[in-house]
């Protein structure tokens, strides 16, 4: 059964007197535990549909299922919920607080979800290492790397242990190494911790290491690519 | 020159952050000129109210020939183009005059007048009869009346002694009484120029033509005796108040032929006086002292302002910090970076100028009624509005200065920033802010010392040592309250976090679990919070300053009122034509309907051991209910002991200033002694009393040279039994050694004073003081009223800045964070989660600049009371204290601004609330 269903979903950005059609009755399904890549030209829709899923918007038409619930008919407060407890958003600019060290980044969404000092702190440790950055944890992100900055980031969006991390463009601003190194976490974060994945990606080493690649032309899915396993 | 285009282009292309930017200076020059506008408009009233004082625009003198005649003088002058009317009038010689009833008035001023043309001090008077005054009948003034005791009908008679010497008759004339005029009150200034008639005791006047006819009655003609009067002209004719030369060279040609006038009058010659010119000339000079004393009157309001555009040019030029960044790569030194920023302040301050000027228009006409108190004269003319080239150049140059002030620290820091920091997403200069606090310990240190060291020399004993350090001190007090809130504010901000972490606290319900963030956010980038908190700092310690020194004020005048009245009334006795103090008149004064209580005290002239010191007999069964004195007059014992020791016979009271002046302390015998000369030969009466307490003073006594108004008195206080030897001596013995007499009174609830008022004055009463009526003389002072209608205007303008202008840097600080709280909000927060983290920032500046404000403006405030209070190096109490007051109203604006804040913070924060995160985040692709 598809963790995910998206069913006509239509978005349509309205300024003044003109309109934009990000997607045009978008049909998606995403199995329990994939790792999707998104790819497509500017504009074709893609970020949309990523704040679609996330529930940072709203569609103009159509459905989109998380676990049998379709999301679009919730409630602010419901959607509040939902991306505290479900979702985990990676961005690509990292959007951390500035002001905040990098363990104090992670407990954010902890702190947001009530959760008490003692498992926050456990889990904050977890994170750290996960991602392997036990010894910059008091470190404020100018104070860190690209790199650490959104592995800091990614430990953020796994705070709550949400099933479905959401991800644009995630190596955009990393040179190759780096990206690599994210490439790898993610590649973990799918088949050590089985979450769910959907990445809006330009690189193509991200598009390699997912289930399948949706390439996306003008607000509709045109092509599904599986890519070949990495010797 | 590029970098001209350049800064243009910057402030031009985004009109929100420009606005910001100039917000606090925009503020600050729109009330200098709002206020500078309001002093122009109302030029016209302002000239009105100056010249009010004049009783005459010319005055004259006149020496006429026998064939002078003064009515062909007095229409020569009424017939000069301009005129509106001339009067002439001379002085009789006359001895005395007495009345029907035997009483007798030896110094009068007695004028012959022309009653179609009054002089300038009956021109306002109240006429009771007829004016007319036909030949056998005589005007008098209200004093003159009440001391002959006669009225309109009744009889009144001239004298003037014979020649001989040795052999001193009297002519006589009987004249009737035909009216009796209550000259009006003099102006703020005596001694005017020549003719002037002073209103004054004993006005008396018959009609110009019978002048010669009463001195020949008398036996005193004169041969050519000299003629005065006054000139009126139309003034709207001869004086612009937007044209002063003008006006001065029309005034001074019309003064000439006034002149003229006189001497082409047959029989004539003298001089005219001109009244209007000095004022004209001082009027010019007037204009400029206003526009300066309403400048620094307006010094917190700029000082805000200051700091406020300081505030938004910091947020201007942090949002900019890539884009500058990125200027320099391209090759821009760090030098013209700073000077583009220069540039824009400039270009900044040149648009403020402009709608500065536009909304002080607005203002002004909110300021016309503070800035020209008028004297009853004429009200301001809302409709003129008059904008001065001197205006515009003040309020364009003040702008400039102001922005280029504000922009110059904040464009050095943004420009030194290094090029490789700025352009990282998360630039340190941000985040990580270096904070030296030497400076403001050493502000919140000087401020400290100069408090003690002015509070120690209140009340030292000067010397040269004192004098030369404390004067230091003393002279940088107004702005040590301004080191105190920005030192202190900055401490507590920039030196530590904790402040925030306590005030964050309180925010936890709000904002769940996330209130770490707010002092995180806070005490990480204090520069900024610590400029917002010391803005409302500021603006709070003026308002509490301002307000409790005010009420501090009136509150100390309404006391000084009663200390020197005592009672609802004081009434000075009404005498016998002996001159002695009527017998029945303290009777007759008890049955006036509307007198509850009367009590009497008497000066009593007797002599005090060790120091000069008047002596005050009084009844206590009576004195201290009338008077109900409050209990900061009675230093050593209390209030409640006073009545018991004055009632003990042989035990008095003393005020402070004879204590210290004689030594004295509490259970001292001292002796009281009065010495009466009775047909030469001396007799002296001796009280040995024993000094039972130590007062202030008592209120209503004042009797001797000291009093309220003139410092500490030193008196002695006793009951009427206790020196009733020594009254009894004096009242038996011939001669003039009566003390001075005052009948306080305490009315019955309910009674209408003017009633009760004139009901005693019927009585003959020498003199009336009633509390309220002076109280209310006090309150209507009009140039009072002009100096405390600018400063609630001011209070007013801050409680603006504090609101509209926070409230925008608010709203333009959010908006760089805009992202930062889109990301929270996508991680889980709901919109007002993630607007609780800004209210509880913003709230946590207003909560500390709050206390620091209310705390400095009480320090201050109080401060100024007791110096006000204290004559300096005396070490005596004062006889009235000035006690420290917050008036009601002025605590609940004060309350009321901070919540007027916070709803402007919760207005600002609605945006955040209902952020459409998506757009926000830019997310790359769409």
């Amino acid at each position: 059964m598809p963790r995910i269903i998206m069913k006509d979903l239509m978005k349509v950005y309205r300024t003044g007197k003109s309109e934009v059609i990000a997607l045009r009755g978008l049909d998606m399904d995403v199995a329990d535990g994939e790792l999707i890549a998104v790819q497509g030209p500017s504009g074709c829709g893609k970020t949309s549909l990523l704040n679609l899923v996330g529930g940072i918007d709203r569609p103009t038409a159509g459905r989109i299922e998380v676990d049998g619930t379709n999301i679009v008919d919730m409630t602010d407060p419901q959607l509040v919920t939902y991306r505290r407890e479900k979702v985990g958003f990676v961005f690509q600019f990292f959007n951390l607080v500035p002001t905040l060290t990098a363990e104090e980044n992670i407990q954010v969404p902890m702190r947001l979800a009530s959760k008490p000092a003692a498992d926050r702190e456990r889990r904050t440790k977890e994170l750290l290492r996960l991602v392997g950055l036990e010894n910059r944890a008091v470190h404020r992100p100018d104070e860190l790397s690209g790199g650490e900055q959104q592995r800091i980031a990614i430990a953020v969006a796994l705070a709550n242990n949400p099933p479905l991390i959401l991800a644009d463009e995630p190596t955009g601003e990393l040179d190759t190494k780096t990206g690599h190194e994210i490439l790898e976490l993610f590649q973990r974060l799918n088949q050590d911790l089985h979450k769910t994945a959907i990445v809006v990606t330009h690189d193509q080493r991200v598009a390699n290491i997912a289930h399948r690649i949706l390439q996306i032309v003008d607000g509709k899915i045109v092509g599904t690519v599986t890519p070949e396993p990495a010797a | 020159m590029a970098l001209i285009r350049y800064a243009a282009s910057g402030v031009l292309r985004n009109r929100r952050r420009t606005f910001s930017s100039i917000l606090g200076v925009l503020l600050a020059v729109t009330f200098i000129a709002g206020t500078f506008i309001a002093i122009d408009s109302s030029t016209r009233s302002t000239l009105d109210a100056l010249l009010a004082d004049l009783q005459s625009d010319f005055s004259y003198y006149a020496y006429p020939t026998p064939t002078g005649s003064a009515s062909s003088l007095r229409d020569a002058l009424g017939s000069v183009p301009g005129v509106t009317d001339a009067s002439v009038y001379r002085m009789l010689s006359v001895y005395q005059m007495n009345g029907s009833q035997g009483s007798s008035l030896p110094y009068l001023q007695a004028y012959a007048i022309d009653p179609d043309h009054r002089p300038a001090s009956m021109r306002g008077a109240t006429v009771e009869g007829s004016l007319a005054l036909p030949r056998g009948t005589i005007a008098v003034s209200t004093d003159v009346a009440n001391t002959l005791q006669v009225g309109i009908g009744d009889e009144v008679q001239l004298l003037s002694p014979s020649r001989d010497p040795f052999n001193v008759t009297f002519v006589t004339l009987n004249l009737t009484v035909s009216a009796v005029f209550t000259p009006k009150p003099p102006p703020s200034y005596f001694g005017g120029p020549p003719g002037f008639i002073v209103p004054s005791i004993g006005m008396t006047a018959v009609r110009l033509q019978d002048a010669d006819w009463v001195e020949q009655q008398l036996n005193v003609s004169q041969t050519s005796p000299s003629f005065s009067g006054e000139v009126w002209i139309d003034r709207t004719r001869f004086i612009n108040p937007y044209d002063m030369d003008g006006s001065a060279k029309a005034v001074t040609r019309l003064g000439r032929q006034l002149q003229d006038a006189i001497y082409a009058t047959p029989g004539f010659s003298g001089s005219i006086n001109d009244n209007l010119s000095y004022q004209l000339a001082y009027f010019s000079v007037l204009l400029t002292v206003q526009r300066i004393q309403f400048l620094v009157l307006s010094f917190p309001v700029l000082l805000l302002g200051l700091y406020l555009g300081a505030v938004g040019v910091d947020l201007g030029h942090a949002e900019r910090r890539r884009e500058l960044a990125v200027l320099k790569t391209r090759g821009a030194s760090r030098q013209q970076v700073i000077g583009l920023l220069i540039l824009e302040s400039v270009f900044g301050g040149l648009a403020a100028t402009v709608v500065g000027l536009v909304f002080g228009i607005a203002l002004s006409r909110f300021l016309m009624s503070t800035v020209a108190p008028s004297v009853g004269t004429s009200a301001p003319d809302y409709g003129t509005v008059s904008l001065t080239p001197s205006t515009i150049v003040t309020v364009a140059i003040l702008s400039v200065l102001f922005m280029m002030l504000a922009s110059y620290r904040s464009a050095r820091r943004t420009a030194g920033l290094p090029v490789i920091e700025t352009l990282r997403y998360y630039s340190p200069g941000e985040t990580r802010i270096h904070y030296s606090p030497t400076l403001d310990v050493v502000l919140v240190g000087y401020s400290v010392v100069a408090y003690v060291v002015a509070w120690y020399v209140r009340s030292a004993t000067p010397d040269f040592f004192i004098f030369l350090i404390g004067i230091i001190f003393v002279l940088s007090l107004p702005v040590v309250p301004i080191f105190l809130v920005v030192g202190v504010t900055r401490l507590l901000t920039r030196s530590t976090g904790k402040v925030y972490h306590a005030t964050a606290r309180i925010f936890r319900p709000f904002a769940k679990n996330l209130e770490y963030i707010i002092s995180r956010n806070l005490s990480r980038n204090p520069r900024r919070s610590a400029n917002i908190a010391i803005i409302i700092a500021l603006g709070l310690a003026f308002g509490v300053f301002v307000v409790s020194s005010l009420g501090s004020q009136q509150a100390y005048q309404q006391r000084l009122l009663r200390a020197s009245i005592g009672g609802d009334m004081a009434v000075g006795p009404a005498y016998t034509t002996n001159g002695t103090v009527d017998p029945s008149f303290a009777a007759n004064l008890s049955q006036v309907p509307g007198v509850a209580q009367v009590t009497h005290v008497e000066g009593v002239r007797a002599d005090t051991p060790y120091a000069p010191a008047d002596l005050v007999a009084m009844d206590p069964s009576t004195y201290f209910t009338v008077t109900r004195p409050e209990s900061f007059y009675f230093l050593d014992p209390g209030a409640d002991a006073a009545p018991n020791i004055l009632a003990t016979n042989g035990s008095v009271l003393v005020t402070q200033a004879y204590q210290k002046a004689a030594a004295l302390e509490i259970g001292d015998r001292v002796t009281l002694t009065a010495v009466v000369y009775g047909n030469g030969t001396p007799t002296s009466v001796s009280i040995p009393v024993v000094v039972g307490g130590i007062v202030r003073m008592l209120p209503g006594t004042e009797m001797g040279f000291y009093g309220p108004f003139g410092g500490a008195p030193s008196a002695v206080y006793a009951s009427n039994v206790t020196l009733k030897p020594i009254l009894a001596v004096l009242s038996s013995s011939p001669g003039y050694y009566s003390g001075s007499h005052r009948y306080l009174l305490a009315l019955a609830p309910g009674a209408d004073w003017h009633v009760v008022k004139q009901s005693i004055r019927d009585l003959g009463a020498s003199s009336v003081d009633v509390y309220q009526e002076d109280l209310e003389r006090l309150n209507s002072n009009p140039f009072t009223g002009s100096f405390l209608g600018f400063v609630r205007m001011e209070i007013a303008f801050i409680v603006v800045i504090l609101t509209a202008g926070l409230g925008l840097i608010i709203y333009a600080a959010s908006l760089e964070r805009d992202v930062e709280f889109a990301g929270i909000i996508a991680r889980g927060a709901s919109g007002w989660q993630a607007a609780a983290l800004l209210i509880g920032e913003a709230s946590s500046i207003l909560i500390i600049g709050l206390i620091i404000g209310l705390g400095v403006g009480l320090a201050t405030g109080l401060l100024y009371i007791s110096f006000s209070s204290v004559p300096f190096g005396t070490g005596v109490e004062p006889a009235v204290p000035m006690l420290f007051v917050l008036p009601l109203d002025g605590l609940l604006l004060l309350l009321l601004t901070p919540v007027a804040m916070l709803g402007t913070v919760l207005l600002v924060s609605l945006r955040i609330a209902r952020m459409n995160i998506a757009r926000v985040l830019k997310m790359r692709g769409g």
